[in-house]
């Protein structure tokens, strides 16, 4: 069985003035492969760095990432593919072009590609759009593809920075419960950041709440009902309790 | 109600560009008649405003006379090569000295003077260089349209956006797949501004030089005109020259257009 680790991760920035600000500090942290672990703190928690941090696009000050026993030092999409919050597909590709993209720096064959590209686009639902490019789709589809775009490199684990950050609320409802049915077919493990506590724990096996700055954790939820949820898991006392439980967390270090 | 708002945005939209052309139309036709104003009752010197009438005839005699199309020919390959040059030599030397910050912070700037300075004032010593031949006109307008291109060139590439790098990155690109794959692409919008003011340049300064000194072309034609007081004659070029740079820009513009937002 595959898990990333996060073992001792600290993270400090030199300001431009000199003072040293510590945004990470000592982070551990496991995910099983199949797992999907949340993670949900303050705004300026480091949670987005402990991402970048795991998905090697981000040089920790100590500390390790490691899949299994291997340490990562640099990208391995591969191994845990990133989606950003905003998308960033490149304009100047076609949708199935910058679905094919990880491929293609990966030096697979054109028609390999394609094939593979392909494939992923008709799993997110997007085949008709093959050859339009991101300015013509919406939001949430450009998302989509942004999705299909890590999903295309078979990742083992996938690193998802605010996915539906930048959707509405409606979209981002639908684009969650497709997406529930895609991670569940395809059995990734994830590491998903969110600001929202009904994210947080409606897509959770686990939940992990983190401090203010310098971030830590500072506890791991489990989360027991049986993956994929329907959406009225959201209307059941255990999701109510959950939510208090984290509510108050993150109220009490605001104090 | 989708569909009435659409068709209502279409609508206003189409009485919108209907006024547009209306304008247009009403501008040229307002240009003719101050024209027949001014040769007819304001009497100006036919030196000045030859009639319209003249000018049209030699306007439609000239379009049977192979001298004008000759010319034509040469100012048009005049600028196609100038071109091709101009773009060939900007883009490359962009390309090559934005690959290091230390040349790029040593050219921009030089680019941007190379830009605004007045080539017009060494153009007689292209002339001495070069002979009074196509290679000047040619030397003279890739001078002029190879600073914007070049500058464009590594201002694009340099200013890449950060996220577009990430990508790349995160997507375990190579330093060369950044190069090729996502650099070019990012910075196209900036590259292909360029190019356009490029091809401008090249048409404004083929016809300079042909008037500044040549031995033929349509610029030359123009000159000649003039300094044989065949008025309606120049008039006449004018309308030639404006008429062939307008579909020569046009077939740029089209070529050069970014393909999508």
């Amino acid at each position: 069985m595959t898990s990333l680790v996060v073992e001792h991760l600290s993270v400090s920035y030199q300001t431009s003035v000199g003072t040293e600000i510590s945004a990470l500090k000592d982070v551990n942290l496991q995910i099983e492969f199949g797992e999907f672990v949340t993670i949900i703190g303050p705004s300026g928690c480091g949670k987005s760095t402990l991402l970048h941090a795991m998905g090697g696009l981000l040089k920790p000050s100590s500390g390790t990432i490691s899949l299994d026993t291997t340490v990562l030092t640099e990208p391995s999409p591969r191994d845990a593919a990133f989606v950003f919050q905003d998308y960033s597909l490149f304009p100047w590709k076609s949708v199935i072009e910058n679905v094919g993209v990880g491929l293609k720096f990966a030096g697979g064959s054109a028609r390999d590609i394609q094939e593979k590209a392909a494939a992923q686009l008709e799993f997110v639902g997007l085949s008709q759009f093959a050859d339009r490019y991101p300015s013509e789709l919406s939001g949430g589809m450009q998302q989509r593809v942004a999705i299909a775009r890590a999903l295309a490199l078979e990742p083992k684990f996938l690193l998802m920075d605010e996915p539906f950050g930048a959707l509405d609320e409606q979209t981002r409802r639908n684009l969650g419960r497709d997406l529930t049915k895609i991670l569940t077919d395809t059995g990734q493990g994830v590491a998903l950041i969110t600001h929202s506590l009904e994210e947080a724990i409606f897509w959770a096996d686990r939940i992990v709440v983190m401090s203010a700055r310098p971030g830590r954790i500072l506890e791991e939820i489990r989360v027991e009902a049986p993956r994929p949820r329907d959406l009225s898991y959201m209307t059941t006392p255990e999701f109510a309790e959950l939510r208090a439980k984290i509510f108050d967390l993150l109220e009490f270090q605001h104090a | 109600m989708t569909q009435t708002i659409t068709t209502k945005l279409r609508q206003s939209s189409v009485s919108h560009a209907a006024i547009i052309w209306g304008l247009r139309v009403a501008l040229v036709l307002a240009l003719l008649g101050a024209w027949l104003l001014g040769t007819g009752p304001a009497e100006v010197s036919p030196l000045i405003l030859p009639e319209m009438t003249t000018v049209f005839s030699s306007f439609i005699s000239m379009f049977t006379d192979p001298v004008i199309w000759q010319a034509a020919g040469v100012t048009v390959w005049a600028m196609l090569v100038a071109f091709a040059l101009a773009a060939g030599v900007g883009l490359a030397v962009g390309f090559i000295v934005s690959r290091s910050s230390m040349l790029s912070a040593t050219f921009e700037p030089l680019f941007a003077w190379g830009y605004i300075f007045p080539v017009a004032l060494l153009y007689p010593l292209f002339l001495i260089w070069f002979g009074v031949g196509v290679e000047s006109k040619i030397f003279f307008a890739f001078i002029n349209a190879v600073f914007p291109i070049a500058f464009n060139t590594v201002k694009g590439l340099r200013n890449i956006e950060p996220r577009y790098l990430k990508v790349g990155q995160a997507f375990g690109a190579s330093k060369t797949q950044i190069d090729w794959h996502i650099k070019p692409g990012a910075a196209w919008p900036m590259i292909l501004a360029g190019l356009r003011l490029g091809a401008a340049m090249v048409t404004i300064n083929v016809v300079l030089a042909e008037v500044l000194g040549a031995k033929a072309g349509l610029g030359y034609e123009l000159q000649q005109a003039a300094n044989t007081l065949q008025i309606a004659d120049s008039y006449a070029v004018i309308l030639y020259l404006i008429i062939i740079t307008a579909i020569l820009l046009g077939v740029m513009e089209r070529l050069l257009r970014p393909r999508h937002g």
